[in-house]
């Protein structure tokens, strides 16, 4: 070690007690290091002014400056930030002072009398890293100049590849955050854009715990140092020691990362967005890492200008179409729906495919689907009437039958000849296990049986409503079993071109035979398997219903990796509990949900792999055990496996026992909880 | 705030009313908005996951910053996840740069008070029971 002699440096000791002081200098003077000692939190300050230090271990509690206040300056001041921290404490600490001295700064935690030991290979570790620390700066100078050049140049052809401008502006931000993490060897990155309907800019894609506040994806322009810079078009390295706490929170900078880089990207002077590279030190950034990304950026601005300006003629046509369709469906205990709407695929056009559903009463479920024949802005008026029409029908409690000739008639006096529209109209009834279904003119529904046959309900030739007032729709009533699933689906899902019907229809039932169990999933599934985005040149409207059998045994889900996932896995539990664990108190009970919801939120949050990414969530019961696994199935990234923000501390406080195991695929989280009374956690985590 | 500014919305846009989404389709939340003695009162009741919470956060942030504070009432708050807790220290923190305080109500028995004081919202914004409570807390400040 003789020959790396200039890296060494010092191990403080700091306690207020010279009987402590003299045992620790005992156990660490086999370590060869030089060994400084200070009674009181102001004499160690003092000592680091002229030592360089290879680690700190602080008495928590000292008279005068304690060991929380001193680490806390350590931690402010440029010169000794770096020094890792061992606390130290006489008794067996409340959690909350454990939270605390990891908050100030703390490596590592020892409790006194400690094991000589193991206190000698904890300090030992850190010398070592200081060493190697110290090593590592020398030979990056040495290779740095040399590098930088080819750097450069590397850097701007990865960040202006061509291959880029074809992409949409989801995938392009995502590939601009992955490419310059990579390059600027970022612990997290983030890429803001301007929003039509927000002022400001916002997350549109990220890595890592973003270098934002958790779950604020939002820079308001002018407004903290982020928004400053991003109003004035300013580039610059923030750190977080030199931004007051509001500042510091507001650049993202309250958590892990020490340092960030932001570049606005700007196109002749007009702010786009902003790139944000987080490290958790706060020298991987330099001035030359500055320039070099100002300069890409320039070129990373164009691009997202391209895709921008592509994207906005489709959004607003998506936009408004989405406010014609019902924005949620409603969450029967036991009757699932969901739906899926696409917009054509070729020009961007508004369409007159719509649904909806409607919860009758406590075991009845009314479900939608049409079809208004046309596009543009008169088929999505019709379509918006029909769809009221139709609901307002349904909630005074008409049968599918009654429901759809006073439709018919509504689309006579109201419309005139020539109007088209299609419908099919189904009550499902939970507590009899049967289907009513009347249609005019809609292909017919797909049921997937429980063992996982699949069939087409009542095929018969209808007429569309607006044709013949006295051929009016009739009902049928089909039986309905637990477990089974209901697919209805719009004729945009069936037509292909080159296609024969009768082929498409067949698709459409392998489709649904080779689906997960979860609606969600079917929808999903079933697109992924019949939608095609190339030459799809109508929208497409589809939505399952599944009754829900009995919930006893385990819940297992398979979900998509969207937000609305979070609360339908949320409600599905809650019926699991009722009666899988009935005799769970209220409090417990909410407590199970929070945690559950924060496991899935986390798997949306993170969720950037492909665009059909889901995931599993598993509850079962052992006893007086219960355990709610999570896992998620996408190709996800290591680094954006982490947690930010408050949901895994709540995870932690309402489970027992949290287990977190990262894989190279997937991610699984695993709670359990027991059924027996519980103490309370009681430790309020930090804000 | 008696300038030009404060008849903006907190997000500096138009203030807006009014419930979420398109009026006729299931909701998960919904949100509310009142002047109480010449203090905002949002009142939230249903779910607030990550799925609304945007939402919400528009509904909120639309509201005129005029007055004290804001009052944001959970008392028929069924559920509230991590990412509503992060939407209410953030608009605590940037109604504090503002000179104004946040208040919350949420009623001791209420599912969303014990995420609420876990995640110590108290030490941004005071946790009360009642409406009448968080009322004259704004108007004492």
């Amino acid at each position: 070690m003789s020959d790396h002699q200039e890296h060494r440096g010092s191990i403080l000791l700091v306690d207020d007690h010279r009987e402590s002081l003299a045992a620790l200098h005992a156990v660490l003077e086999p370590l060869g290091e030089e060994l400084v000692l200070a009674e009181s939190g102001e004499q160690a300050l003092r000592a680091l002014l002229h030592i360089e230090c290879s680690v700190i271990l602080l008495d928590v509690r000292m008279a005068g400056l304690d060991g929380l206040a001193t680490a806390r300056i350590i931690r402010q001041r440029p010169g000794t930030r770096h020094i890792p921290i061992i606390f130290m404490t006489a008794q067996a600490s409340e959690l909350d002072e454990i939270a605390l001295a990891y908050e100030s700064g703390a490596v590592d935690y020892v409790v006194k009398p400690f094991e000589p030991e193991i206190l000698r290979a904890k300090v030992g570790v850190f010398v070592e890293l200081h060493r190697e620390r110290g090593e590592r700066v020398r030979e990056s100078r040495a290779r740095a100049e040399a590098e930088a050049v080819t750097r450069a140049i590397r850097t701007l052809q990865i960040l202006s590849d061509v291959a880029m401008r074809h992409l949409e502006l989801g995938l392009l931000a995502t590939e601009l955050v992955d490419r310059s993490a990579d390059l600027f060897e970022a612990d997290a990155a983030a890429l803001l854009l301007r929003d039509e309907n927000l002022p400001g800019l916002s997350v549109h894609a990220s890595l890592g715990e973003v270098p934002l506040q958790p779950d604020d994806d939002h820079v308001r322009l002018g407004e903290g140092v982020l928004g400053r810079l991003a109003a004035e078009g300013r580039a610059e390295i923030l750190f977080a020691d030199e931004l007051d706490a509001a500042e510091r929170e507001a650049a993202g900078l309250a958590g892990e990362l020490a340092s960030v880089l932001a570049v606005p990207l700007l196109v002749a002077g007009e702010l786009m967005g902003l790139l944000l590279l987080g490290a958790r030190d706060d020298d991987r950034f330099g001035q030359g890492d500055l320039e070099l990304l100002t300069l890409a950026a320039e070129r990373m601005a164009l691009a997202v200008d391209h895709a921008q300006r592509y994207a906005d003629g489709r959004l607003l046509v998506e936009t408004l179409q989405r406010s014609l369709l019902p924005e949620r469906l409603p969450l029967h205990p036991r009757v699932q729906v969901a739906a899926r709407y696409l917009p054509a695929g070729l020009a961007p056009q508004i369409g007159g495919d719509w649904y909806d559903s409607v919860e009758l009463d406590g075991e009845r479920t009314a479900v939608m689907i049409g079809d208004v024949v046309g596009h543009g802005i008169s088929a999505a008026v019709t379509m918006s009437e029909l769809r009221n029409a139709l609901r307002a029908f349904a909630i005074e409690g008409h049968s599918p039958e009654m429901a759809l000739r006073q439709l018919d008639r509504v689309v006579h006096v109201t419309r005139g000849p020539g109007m088209v529209a299609t419908v099919l109209f189904v009550v499902i009834d939970a507590a009899n296990g049967t289907v009513t279904l009347a249609r005019a003119g809609h292909p017919p529904p797909a049921l997937r049986g429980v063992d996982g046959s699949v069939r087409f309900l009542d095929t018969a030739r209808t007429l569309p409503l607006g044709i013949d007032l006295e051929d009016l729709p009739s009902e049928e009533v089909y039986p309905m079993n637990p477990g089974e699933t209901l697919l209805l689906f719009t004729d945009g899902l069936v037509e292909r071109r080159g296609e024969s019907i009768t082929q498409s229809f067949d698709r459409l039932l392998d489709a649904l035979a080779g689906a997960p169990a979860e609606v969600e999933a079917i929808c999903e599934h079933v697109l992924a398997q019949t939608a095609t985005d190339e030459g799809r040149d109508d929208d497409v409207a589809v939505l399952a219903v599944q009754l829900l059998g009995s919930a006893v045994g385990p819940l297992e889900l398979i979900l998509p990796a969207r937000a609305e996932a979070v609360t339908r896995a949320r409600h599905r539990l809650r019926g699991w509990l009722e009666e899988n664990a009935p005799e769970l108190d209220p409090v417990a009970r909410s407590d199970l949900e929070v945690a559950w919801s924060e496991a899935c939120s986390n798997v949306v949050r993170h969720a950037n792999g492909p665009p059909d990414a889901s995931f599993e969530a598993r509850a079962t019961r052992e006893g007086d055990q219960l355990q709610l696994v999570i896992r998620d199935r996408g190709r996800w990234r290591a680094r954006r496996g982490r947690s930010g923000g408050r949901g895994l501390p709540l995870m932690e406080q309402f489970s027992d026992e949290l287990v977190i195991e990262r894989e190279a695929d997937s991610t699984t989280v695993t709670m359990t909880r027991s059924l027996a009374a519980r103490g309370p956690k009681a430790a309020i985590l930090g804000s | 705030m008696t300038d030009d500014a404060s008849r903006q919305g907190l997000l500096g846009g138009a203030p807006r009313q009014g419930l979420l989404g398109g009026g006729s389709s299931y909701e998960l939340a919904e949100v509310s908005a009142a002047e109480h003695d010449g203090t905002m009162v949002v009142t939230v009741s249903g779910e607030v996951d990550i799925s609304n919470v945007d939402r919400v956060a528009e509904v909120i942030f639309a509201q005129p910053n005029t007055g004290d504070g804001l009052i944001v009432d959970l008392s028929q708050v069924r559920y509230l996840d991590s990412t509503a807790i992060s939407l209410l220290h953030d608009l605590a923190l940037r109604l504090r740069q503002r000179a104004q305080r946040l208040v919350v109500v949420s009623p001791a028995d209420s599912p969303p008070r014990r995420v609420l004081e876990l995640t110590a919202l108290s030490t941004n914004a005071p946790l009360v029971e009642d409406l009448e409570s968080a009322l004259s807390l704004v108007g004492d400040a």
